[in-house]
């Protein structure tokens, strides 16, 4: 039987340990971006400018739903639903993959385009940080196969811990891109 | 048919979490797109996006992170952290 009740600590005190380094080194990058920014603000505005915002939204709306997908996949868990839990962790790991296409799209736009690297100071940032977020999102979808996975004979075969754990590391996914969206696309 | 497990489960008020995070995200976009300048309380464009952002973080974490039911260690780290990480960003926004 499965504890209804959130744990003290959602997913375990190892889960935080990364997150919040995790976090720490995504802020670093955030501060950094904004202080190359105040240096050459028209550079970093038309750059900008240059973005598809509707990628952006998108990517944005889908991650949100993906979250909230999540968010009903734990209670499922909860309530020992394994039929509602898988349902819920695939619609989640759909949107994950919609958002990995809709990245792969904006980055083919952006290269064809002859944006690269390279191009100037922005898009370095552009790439770096969507990049590395982008690598979090796939370590998502990965953790949430395994969760539709593990979970195929019987829901008993996992446990409260490991689920939390995959939840909140993919709503630390969700927040990340909460910030890196201003940051990329509205603010610079 | 798929989804109509959802709404059996105790999740009614993240469902309005999340309402609310779709709303902020569509008004930040609102707010950058518009011709006019859309400031609030007297701040600019920038920064009042960046708040909205960190409202939106802070809902994050406290309602599908669970961090509102935790120990208040992470409640005081997490909310640190976003304070301390809004107000630089905003700082050189100003």
């Amino acid at each position: 039987m499965n504890d209804i009740r959130p744990s003290k600590i959602p997913g375990g005190e190892g889960i935080w340990v990364f997150i919040c380094g995790d976090l720490i080194v995504f802020s670093l990058f955030f501060l950094v971006f904004l202080d190359y920014r105040s240096v050459s603000p028209e550079l970093f505005s038309v750059s900008a400018n240059s973005l598809n915002l509707t990628f952006g939204l998108l990517n944005t709306l889908v991650l949100l739903t993906s979250s909230w997908f999540i968010v009903g996949a734990l209670d499922a868990f909860r309530r020992n639903r394994l039929i509602a839990f898988r349902r819920l962790s695939l619609l989640a790991l759909f949107c994950g993959v919609f958002f990995v296409v809709l990245k792969i799209f904006e980055y083919k736009e952006k290269i064809l385009g002859g944006v690269g690297l390279t191009t100037n100071d922005f898009y370095m940032f552009y790439y770096v940080l969507t990049g590395i977020h982008l690598f979090h999102v796939l370590l998502g979808l990965g953790a949430i196969g395994w969760l539709l996975i593990a979970s195929r004979p019987k829901i008993c075969c996992l446990n409260s811990e490991s689920v939390e754990s995959v939840c909140v590391f993919w709503h630390m996914v969700d927040l990340l891109w909460i910030f890196i969206f201003p940051l990329l696309y509205l603010v610079a | 048919m798929y989804l109509k497990n959802v709404m059996q489960f105790r999740i009614y008020k993240e469902t309005v979490i999340y309402l609310l995070l779709v709303v902020l995200t569509l008004s930040s976009w609102y707010v950058a797109n518009n011709e006019k300048p859309v400031g609030l309380f007297g701040l600019n464009e920038r920064v009042v996006i960046i708040l909205f952002a960190a409202f939106k973080v802070r809902l994050v974490l406290r309602y599908f992170m669970e961090v509102n039911q935790a120990a208040s260690v992470l409640k005081i780290l997490t909310d640190a952290w976003l304070f301390l990480i809004s107000l630089s960003m905003c700082f050189f926004l100003l």
